[in-house]
């Protein structure tokens, strides 16, 4: 005489059902995640001294979520040689938050000349800035701030005033 | 009236306590096969480094409704995202742990300064913490949970669960040592 189990995989089925509706319920759970990773925040003056002038003094540009691989943000400076002698210029940056110094890359194009291309740490040093201007020639600085792609962390939600503060080769401090 | 056993036959009778039972023992088998779930839901997120929590006011409604159990993952402050939730401790009540979405986030130093508010709220909060501190990120929820999960833990739940458990012991026990049917 064969017995047999009363109907076995009716326990199996409501098991795995029961599985089922619970995972369900908890999928559908999921919170989503915020849409915006926190970006660095920076702020851009400039100044000039030694015999040249900038436009627009103080703020020139403020660079919001900056982030590794971004496009990052770009502002303009007019500079004006107000002497009557050829000025070759230099630059250097001041920083509020050194956190940003090695992360932060600023290009600054000015004119046709090649345009240098530094970290804020770098620039925490006078340096050149080509073309120089004949006298009281305007040229227009274009400054680009950008995190690169390759940078793994650290920006996030920091925030830092930059000053670039330009000179007349021969007057800096 | 007749009641259905009275119009039955006695293999009917048999054939009807057998479906019955069949159909008891589906159930109880989903039953069990949600409260595993449910119970890893619970103690699983404590053995992998995550954290679960019950939802106790209805701050973040109707994203999170009161009850809800949720569960986050440990992550630094300058992980979380804008508009993630995240759990972090009152700064008012040190004892106290508050689940609100961020808004805002500065870094300044080694401090964290966040800006949080809960969905159903006016106000925002503001609270620091290290950058190299630890606060929760809300990654699943499951709704009503937390109430089961306070229930088990007063005296009255727990005394439920056990005999809950009891019954569904015997349950299986009876089933086992029941007299096996001839087949065919």
């Amino acid at each position: 005489m064969v017995t047999t189990r009363r109907k076995p995989w009716i326990g199996r089925v409501g098991f795995v059902v029961g599985i089922f509706v619970a995972a369900a319920i908890v999928a559908t759970g999921s919170v989503p995640g915020g849409n915006r990773a926190l970006g660095a925040e920076l702020e851009l003056g400039a100044t000039a001294t030694g015999g040249l002038g900038v436009a627009p003094e103080g703020r020139v540009m403020t660079a919001r979520r900056l982030a590794p691989g971004a496009p990052g943000a770009e502002g303009r400076i007019r500079l004006l040689n107000q002497t009557s002698q050829r000025a070759s210029i230099l630059v250097r940056a001041r920083t509020t938050d050194p956190a940003l110094d090695g992360l932060v890359r600023l290009d600054l194009h000015a004119g046709e000349g090649a345009p240098l291309r530094t970290t804020l740490a770098d620039l925490r040093r006078w340096r050149p800035l080509r073309p120089a201007l004949a006298p009281q020639r305007r040229e227009r600085v274009a400054v680009r701030a950008w995190i690169p792609a390759s940078v793994a962390g650290g920006h996030e939600a920091r925030r830092t005033e930059v000053t670039l503060e330009f000179v007349r080769k021969g007057m800096e401090a | 009236m007749t009641s259905a056993s009275a119009t039955l036959s006695a293999p009917g009778q048999r054939r009807l306590v057998r479906g019955l039972r069949t159909a008891v023992g589906g159930a109880v088998s989903c039953l069990l096969g949600v409260v595993l779930v449910f119970a890893l839901v619970l103690t699983l997120p404590a053995l992998t480094g995550h954290r679960s929590m019950t939802v106790l006011t209805g701050s973040m409604e109707p994203t999170l409704g009161t009850g809800s159990v949720v569960v986050d993952e440990v992550i630094h402050p300058t992980e979380a995202r804008i508009g993630d939730i995240v759990t972090f401790t009152d700064p008012a009540d040190s004892k106290r742990l508050i689940t609100h979405r961020l808004r805002s986030a500065r870094v300044e130093g080694n401090t964290a300064h966040m800006v949080t508010k809960g969905d159903a709220n006016d106000t925002v909060e503001k609270w620091e913490v290290p950058v190299d501190g630890e606060i929760g990120r809300v990654i699943y929820h499951v709704p009503k949970l937390g109430y089961v999960r306070a229930l088990i833990g007063t005296r009255q739940g727990y005394v439920i669960l056990m005999i809950g458990l009891l019954l569904l012991g015997g349950w299986v026990l009876i089933d086992v040592w029941r007299p096996r049917e001839p087949a065919g």
